[in-house]
């Protein structure tokens, strides 16, 4: 349990961290953004939004701890200004429309990557030298090499234009109303199979690797010989001898892959129009909408920081040695 | 005499002052995990408590104990390569407090510390030549080039690597465990040292190398008229190869003399569990002293004498005061209760004598018989 | 993503001290790691050759559009009729420029960070690897777009900024980690006594010595930097003018290449960013394999694994007999039995080298084991005994082979196996039912993750699939009290255990079904004194009550003479004597047991003189002509360098039979060994050596 509220902690402070940085970073860009946004909606904007964006670059006159803790305030109030992309849309609808659909594809593929990048290192490790080793980890090697968005392209261009398997892009079908009915869910499903098979196939790569040097190099533990030499069946030898140990790195290396792979996602949604976060950022960036942007950093990091902290979490229960204090 | 024999421990006379002496030397490690916190103690791990010793030229000091004893610990405190908690470290009856600069070059150039793997002890990717170099270049700053290198041959000449030009250019995976603890010796000897503290220099090698290797350490001693500290699990071999044996429990020092008596009149029970322990088919087969305890938590020990959980003899105050330093014969000290001036401390005494008699312990008699004075 | 690989090593480096000639040799070694190195090479090359090799300018605009490859344009054409190969090349410049230059960057920084992190330790540790850390978890991309986003049009400068501080903190954890391993070793421990300078041990003793994680940490990042260039490209973060194969994507993509078929606009840059980084890939599985050796091995579920490395001959084997009897309750051993229960002839394994070389670790071994008897078996270090166990039990891995011999075990009803022709299945009842094992370090041998009840149980669980729950965690306690585990301690793990009580558990898992014989490798020599007499004792004990028969393996004469029925001693691969252990005492017969026991100091009686034996043991795979104990032999003579001496019976003291492998015991040996016995085995006892 201590171990848990530590790495509660841990995963606080790195939140108070990203949200501290986000705050800093408008206020150390060269250059003077603001204006540049001011001027390029010719005085379109309200008097409230040029307030807010000249708060957001600390050109409110305020000193810096007025800013800061003004900063706080916002952000517990879920108020993050207005999106000059989606104008004049607050910021924070436009993530509660998207951010479910990224986070059902992000979450679906990220589980299959890892599931299915796991199994097959599994496999590949107790084979290691084996046919089944020696194709697996070149092809997994590639695949994870190729730029996520490249590879969506070849898919849409393969699956979706020629073989026409699949929508070619967006979230669900024109005539669909959103809703929990039998029509939409369907067709989100159907919109979502081609990005998620993208992100579940370039990520895979990373876990089988991973998973697979873990388990050869486990297997040459004494306590894998031993099992063996138990007359255990092999099934238990693989499973609880040397697979659940192998894994405990896997969990333990989270946190970078998890980035990589929420990085690679929100690309791919880009190239697949997906209507989640990592389309909107995508506008936001080319719009230079910075409260926007912020707010997806810190949307991003929050989700990160909780997957991890799922992550820790299962790691202590499967590794009895991280309980004690 | 040959490298290869070895009968009696080096036996230099005590005389003179000591080289080295920790003067009731403690020292806590804090223990792991977490941040100081205001208000609450930190956890520390008591790792040597209140251990005198003294090493004197010529001479060589055994340290026995088991793994986690704090022996290893004392090595590096009288090292200086951690600090002390309390007491005193005196080089030549001066204070050292030296951990770091000048003052630390200073005390190391003096007192050098030997470590047990030799295969962990070498760079693996410098060669001996490079490795030795180092040390020559630190310590005769002066010596460069042809000289430096004519320095290091001759080290290696020292400890019997022959001819040395064939070792320099080796690199460390290229010679084996024997080999590599003499070039380890041979770092220290670059310093010129006054004392060696040798930390298990032989624990790591094969049975039939380590003689060579311990043979080698005594000429040192001997030529150069250093002291040594030999630190050691091995009881016997302190017993064969130093003149004096001192004995660790749990960071405590529970007996010191000369190793003839530790060994053969071993007066603490803990002294006595240890020798009745160690294998040894010379002795007459029988049943031991009886034990299933194990060595107690540093982070918490027992109050008073560590060992009196264990303890067969165990009175009251063994769980409640440090014992007092008692003396069994002239040099041969025991911190036990046992060996109080009263009645119930003869009545376990006797109880132990017979106990130990009875056991075929080393010698087969238990203490000194007149009643011991407290030193 | 050789990120990911990377990631596993702080926890999984076998030896990660290791030098940069050393890993440059073991690279080239290697096929695909070459392939790797070549191919990025070859990118290089074409990126610095980019201005003079290009055919046209990138830029220039032309009338021949959208045309596929062609003998003029190998690469075909954009849609402003712009070559797409030159585009390529000049894209390789700055996509190589951005992943090299943030590699160096970035490396630079990690090495700094974790290096003074991991050598300082204390709080600029505890700063440093929590700012590595909050720097670790914090999603990259959308970091590195949003600061992309705020420099716009920046140029490869900013993007190698910006991924350099987005990038370099798990490097910075995998060197911080590495650093404190190695500052823990003993060779930065001594440098550290000697009185050298702080920055002179970092940078002779520790950088050198990360060397091949360091250049793992290097070429993650290249690929990652050039991913990530690709993508803000893509995205048209970057200076879109500059040509990049992200900014040709980009135009691709404004241009809608794939949805026109322009498949030649679009392809290459994409597979180019693939090829350079699984070539990167290739080098990394080098350096990996180079940094923990053990990755190297085969697993154990391939086909050649699975054979268990039987290549010695097979006869047809004997039928399992009837059900077990059960073995008389245990009848005190006396050195004339002759109830023999396992019986190994004429045993070799070799190492087989990646050349096809063999090393025989264990050669031309036989004795028997008799019912109830202690069979102790002493060697130094590479004399084979622990190969010698392994093979007995069949648990050698490759490279280690049997190459010849056999081993029969007899069932207490008579029925005899050969153990060397059981199959899968066959060997796994025999292991265990018929024989277990005692590992060295229970610490290791010993599932951390799994409580020690279930380990005892899941053999239980294999064996005897009838018993039921109750009745295994009936049978698990009772084990455990066997032994003298309290019976509240199924619940613990591992690491719970105090080492003698963990040693404890493994014997309990080793006695689990009741077997007739136990091999015990080194079962007490990571345990103290005091601990170890108490294991020793509780094994003697157990031995007396259930009867079964010990194999006991360990460099510990004096141990092995106290507690074992029978000596072999290993020397070079080969027993070089073997007798009882009271006369092999008295009177040990080869010169290299003389030396062993007069290397031993002694607690009782008087002091005795000490000889040793000069010299060291022998290397397997340099082994003397003829006995391999000659070089070191005192009373060595010609012949000892030409022929190999065989085990023969010699007269022991007790009217027993030991059998020494010495050309001293032949007949008509210089010293004439034979007829004067006890004359001159005083003459070598008191060492003439040297």
């Amino acid at each position: 349990m201590r171990v848990i509220l530590r790495k509660a902690a841990f995963y606080l402070l790195t939140a108070w961290a990203a949200i501290s940085l986000n705050f800093v970073i408008p206020r150390i860009m060269p250059g003077n953004p603001a204006d540049n946004l001011i001027n390029q909606f010719h005085g379109k904007l309200s008097p409230q939004a040029v307030h807010a964006l000249r708060v957001l670059f600390g050109q409110s006159g305020q000193n810096l701890w007025q800013q800061y803790i003004g900063y706080w305030h916002s952000i517990f109030t879920g108020d993050f200004g207005i999106s000059y992309a989606y104008y004049p849309s607050s910021v924070s609808s436009v993530l509660g429309q998207s951010m479910f659909w990224t986070l059902i594809l992000v979450t679906v593929s990220t589980v299959l990557g890892f599931v299915l990048g796991t199994a097959l290192g599994m496999l590949a490790g107790w084979k290691r030298g084996s046919w089944l080793d020696s194709t697996l980890v070149p092809v997994t090697t590639f695949l994870s090499s190729i730029p996520y968005f490249w590879f969506a392209i070849i898919v849409v261009y393969l699956f979706a234009i020629t073989l026409k398997w699949f929508p070619l892009s967006g979230g669900y079908a024109v005539d669909q109303t959103i809703g929990l009915n039998a029509g939409f869910i369907e067709s989100a499903v159907n919109y979502a199979i081609l990005p998620a098979a993208t992100i579940t196939a370039a990520s895979v790569g990373g876990w089988l690797i991973g998973m697979r040097n873990m388990m050869v190099t486990t297997l040459s533990e004494d306590y894998v010989r031993l099992a063996e030499a138990k007359g255990l069946p092999k099934r238990r030898v693989m499973y609880s001898y040397a697979a659940r140990n192998a894994m405990l790195p896997s969990l333990s290396g989270f946190a970078m892959s998890l980035g990589f792979v929420v990085g690679g996602s929100i690309v791919t949604e880009v190239v697949f129009n997906y209507p989640g976060i990592g389309s909107v950022l995508f506008k936001a960036a080319q719009a230079a909408d910075y409260p926007l942007m912020s707010a997806i950093f810190l949307l991003i990091t929050v989700l990160v920081l909780l997957a991890n902290l799922a992550a820790d979490i299962a790691y202590v229960f499967l590794d009895p040695r991280t309980r004690e204090s | 005499m040959s490298e290869q024999t070895m009968t009696a421990p080096a036996t230099a006379p005590a005389g003179g002052p000591p080289v080295l002496q920790a003067v009731h030397v403690t020292k806590h490690f804090p223990a792991r995990g977490g941040l100081p916190r205001r208000g609450v103690a930190r956890r520390v791990v008591h790792a040597v408590e209140d251990v005198s010793l003294d090493l004197y030229a010529g001479r060589i000091t055994a340290l026995v104990g088991e793994s986690g004893s704090g022996k290893s610990t004392l090595a590096r405190l009288l090292a200086q390569l951690h600090p002390v908690t309390s007491g005193e470290v005196l080089l030549h009856g001066k204070p050292v407090r030296a951990q770091r600069g000048r003052a630390f070059r200073e005390h190391v150039r003096a007192v050098q510390l030997i470590l047990q793997d030799p295969f962990g002890s070498f760079n693996p990717v410098a060669t001996i030549a490079g490795t030795l170099g180092r040390a020559v270049a630190l310590h005769h700053p002066e010596r460069k080039g042809k000289e430096r290198a004519a320095l290091v041959e001759d080290l290696l000449t020292q400890i019997n690597l022959t001819p040395p030009r064939q070792f320099a250019e080796k690199f460390p995976h290229e010679l084996s465990g024997g080999q590599l603890q003499r070039i380890s010796i041979a770092r220290a000897l670059a310093a010129e040292p006054e004392v060696f503290l040798a930390d298990e220099p032989v624990s790591s090698l094969d049975v039939s190398i380590r003689l060579g290797v311990l043979n080698l350490l005594r000429r040192l001693t001997e030529e150069r008229n250093a002291a040594m500290l030999y630190v050691t699990h091995d009881i016997a071999s302190a017993r064969y190869f130093a003149a004096d044996t001192a004995v660790m429990y749990a960071g405590q020092l529970v007996e010191q003399g000369p190793s003839e008596a530790v060994t053969q009149q071993a007066a603490h029970p803990y002294t006595q569990l240890l020798i009745s322990s160690a294998p040894d088919p010379s002795r007459p087969a029988g049943s031991r002293v009886r034990d299933i305890g194990q060595p107690p938590s540093l982070i918490d020990p027992p109050a008073g004498c560590r060992f009196h959980p264990r303890c067969p003899f165990a009175m009251e105050r063994c769980a409640t005061t440090v014992p007092d330093s008692h003396e069994i014969s002239p040099g041969h000290t025991t911190r036990c209760w046992l060996y109080a001036d009263d009645a119930e401390a003869r009545a376990k005494r006797a109880e132990n004598a017979a106990a130990t008699g009875k056991a075929g312990t080393a010698g087969g008699t238990g203490p000194a018989d007149p009643p011991p004075t407290p030193a | 993503m050789a990120v990911h690989a990377a990631l596993a090593e702080p926890e999984a480096a076998a030896d990660p001290a290791q030098g940069a000639a050393r890993l440059w040799r073991r690279l080239l070694r290697s096929p695909l790691t070459v392939t790797g190195l070549v191919i990025t090479l070859a990118f290089l090359v074409l990126a610095v050759l980019a201005p003079w090799i290009s055919p046209y300018d990138p830029s220039a605009v032309s009338d021949t559009t959208l045309a596929g490859p062609s003998g003029a344009h190998w690469l075909g054409t954009t849609q402003n009729g712009q070559d797409v190969l030159s585009q390529m090349l000049y894209g390789a410049r700055a996509s190589m420029a951005v992943g090299f230059g943030a590699a160096v960057l970035t490396t630079a920084l990690s090495v700094l960070v974790g290096v003074t992190a991991g050598y300082l330790g204390g709080i600029g540790d505890e700063v440093l690897s929590l700012l590595a850390n909050v720097f670790l978890v914090l999603p990259s991309l959308p970091l590195t777009i949003i600061l992309a986003a705020y420099l716009p049009h920046s140029g490869s400068l900013g993007i190698i900024l910006v991924i350099t501080v987005t990038s370099w903190a798990w490097g910075a954890r995998v060197l911080r980690a590495q650093t404190l391993s190695l500052r823990k070793r003993d060779f930065v421990e001594a440098a550290r006594a000697t009185g050298e300078p702080t920055w002179r041990i970092i940078v002779r003793d520790i950088l050198p010595n990360q060397v091949a994680v360091i250049a793992a940490s290097f070429l993650s990042t290249v690929t990652f930097a050039i991913l990530t260039q690709a993508s803000l490209a893509f995205l048209g973060l970057a200076d879109v003018t500059q040509w990049s194969w992200g900014t040709i994507l980009y135009w691709a993509q404004t241009g809608s290449a794939l949805l026109t078929g322009a498949w030649w606009w679009f392809v290459p840059a994409g597979l180019a960013i693939a090829v350079v980084g699984t070539a990167l890939a290739l080098v990394n599985f080098g350096i990996d394999e180079f940094i923990n050796p053990r990755l190297r091995q085969a697993g154990i579920g391939t086909k050649k694994a699975q054979r268990a490395q039987v290549t010695a001959r097979r006869r047809p084997r004997v039928r399992k007999g009837a059900p077990a009897v059960r073995r008389p309750a245990a009848a005190p051993f006396t050195q004339d039995s002759t109830d023999v229960i396992l019986d190994v002839r004429h045993l070799k394994v070799d190492y087989v080298g990646d050349g096809g070389g063999r090393t025989p670790a264990v050669d031309d071994v036989s004795f028997t084991l008799r019912r109830g008897e202690v069979l102790g078996i002493a060697g130094e270090s590479g004399s084979g005994k622990s190969t010698l166990a392994y093979a007995i039990t069949r648990l050698h891995k490759p490279p280690a082979e049997i190459s010849h011999g056999e081993i029969h075990y007899t069932r207490p009803d008579g029925s005899t196996v050969d153990v060397l022709g059981l199959d899968d299945a066959e060997l796994r009842d025999f292991r265990w039912e018929e024989l277990s094992i005692v590992f060295q370090s229970a610490m290791h041998a010993l599932n951390p993750v799994l409580r020690i009840g279930a380990q005892i149980e899941d053999v239980i669980v294999a064996h005897r699939p009838r018993m039921t729950a109750q009745e295994r965690a009936a049978r698990v306690v009772e084990l455990l009290g066997i032994v003298g585990i309290p019976a509240d301690r199924a619940d613990s793990y591992p690491h719970e255990l105090s080492g003698g009580m963990r040693q404890r558990a493994m014997i309990a898992v080793g006695l689990a079904l009741d077997p007739e014989i136990i091999v015990m490798d080194e079962p007490t020599t990571a345990l103290d004194v005091v601990i170890q007499r108490q294991i020793v004792e509780k094994i003697m004990e157990l031995k007396d009550r259930l009867g079964f028969s010990v194999v006991f393996i360990t460099h510990d004469l004096s141990l092995l003479i106290e507690l074992s029925d029978t000596i072999a001693v290993m020397y070079g691969g080969r027993i070089v004597e073997q007798a009882a252990a009271e006369d092999f005492y008295r009177r040990p017969q080869h010169p290299y047991s003389r030396g062993l026991l007069a290397s031993f100091p002694t607690l009782g009686g008087p002091r005795r003189e000490l000889t040793g034996i000069p010299g060291s043991p022998p290397d397997l795979r340099r082994l003397p002509a003829g006995c391999a104990f000659a070089p070191r032999c005192p009373a060595a003579f010609d012949a000892c360098t030409t022929r190999v001496p065989q085990l023969v019976p010699v007269p022991a003291p007790g009217g027993g039979t030991a059998q020494a492998a010495c050309l001293l015991h032949e007949p008509g040996a210089p010293n004439g060994l034979t007829g004067e016995q006890s004359q001159s085995t005083d003459e070598l006892a008191t060492g003439e050596a040297r």
